[in-house]
């Protein structure tokens, strides 16, 4: 019996690949202008509206110690869920899915300082893409302080 | 002036000149700061909009509108794959007056064409940015004076092409309310008018 091969989204920062569980991936959409969130953790780039419905955007540049860059046209966002909400995830670029073999995602989960656990790596020809677990993306502090922020914000979930 | 073909061009020197502008293209954004932001809001109004009914949402076209001698046009988003602003241009002697030059994006040579010959008018030489065309790759700039904005059109506001118009080949797909002309992505790519050889045997 094979096991049913992971999907993972791949996305670009700062030309480093990075992916996430496909699972958690709910839609990607081009960067638009965002509404500041007063009080919230300094991760949080912003609020978008997204239908009607409003969401944290992280800045992953922040959380992996890239140098900062505004916000571009070209950029895109990767709406995902992190454990009890859904965020945005802004990016240079996605890239598109990728369906793993088996045997090519190391599941060793394992921490990394500052960024949280790591579901995997992925086994690339062109070396070791970090497969992110949403789930702990944000610290229990983060977490709270967001949550406190966006009830300040009516429509906020 | 003597007529010369592509194959006379003194490719070390285009090359050459290239590689400089590789170099002086190292800007990531190829929009204004406020540009970049208009366009920014405007996507943010889009994506903030309820969701409308499966019907609504076919009915609705992405267009990126785009001003070029007076004239404004508009393509298909899905044929675009970004816009350079001001890109240096390196002009082929002996082009036909639709190939406007050559510019590199990433190390690939783009050609670059302006449109208003299609239109039995003469090339105006504007153009502050240029528009990069392709299905899946980019394939072709297109010259535009400003790239005016990102929009969502509902279908139902396009005309069929006037009969004047018609005999510009199909890549006009039909005229916005407005006086736009709506550009057919298909058609232009694969429009021999437009694709040119530009490798070193070529005479395109």
């Amino acid at each position: 019996m094979t096991p049913t091969p992971h999907e993972v989204l791949l996305f670009v920062l700062e030309g480093q690949r990075y992916a996430l569980p496909s699972a958690d991936v709910r839609e990607l959409a081009r960067a638009v202008s965002l509404t500041p969130l007063p009080h919230a953790p300094d991760v949080v780039e912003g609020l978008l509206n997204l239908r009607g419905k409003l969401l944290p955007v992280l800045d992953l540049r922040r959380r992996f110690r890239l140098p900062p860059r505004p916000l571009s046209p070209s950029d895109h966002f990767i709406i995902a869920r992190a454990g009890p909400r859904d965020v945005g995830l802004r990016v240079d670029r996605a890239e598109g899915l990728l369906s793993l073999e088996p045997g090519t995602l190391d599941e060793t989960p394992r921490e990394l300082p500052g960024v949280g656990y790591v579901a995997g790596a992925v086994k690339l020809p062109d070396g070791l893409v970090l497969v992110h677990d949403l789930r702990t993306f944000l610290s229990e502090a983060e977490s709270l302080a967001l949550a406190s922020a966006l009830t300040a914000v009516p429509g906020a979930s | 002036m003597p007529e010369r073909k592509t194959g006379g061009l003194d490719w070390a020197e285009a090359r050459a000149r290239l590689e400089r502008m590789m170099e002086n293209a190292a800007q990531a954004d190829t929009l204004s700061p406020q540009k970049a932001r208009e366009v920014l809001d405007a996507r943010a109004q889009e994506l903030a909009r309820p969701p409308l009914s499966e019907r609504a949402a076919s009915d609705l076209l992405e267009v990126a509108r785009f001003r070029l001698g007076g004239q404004m046009y508009a393509l298909a988003t899905r044929f675009l794959h970004e816009v350079l602003r001001a890109p240096e241009l390196t002009p082929l002697p002996g082009a036909p007056p639709l190939l406007r030059g050559l510019t590199l994006l990433r190390g690939e040579v783009l050609p670059v064409v302006e449109l208003t010959p299609l239109f039995g008018r003469p090339a105006s030489g504007l153009g502050a940015a240029v528009l990069v065309v392709g299905l899946g790759r980019a394939e072709l700039g297109l010259c535009a004076e400003a790239v005016e904005e990102v929009t969502q059109v509902p279908r139902d506001d396009l005309l069929p092409v006037p009969t004047a118009l018609a005999e510009v080949g199909g890549w006009v797909s039909s005229i916005h309310r407005d006086g736009t002309i709506f550009l057919e992505g298909e058609e232009l790519l694969g429009d021999s008018r437009l694709i040119f050889d530009i490798s070193d045997e070529g005479n395109a």
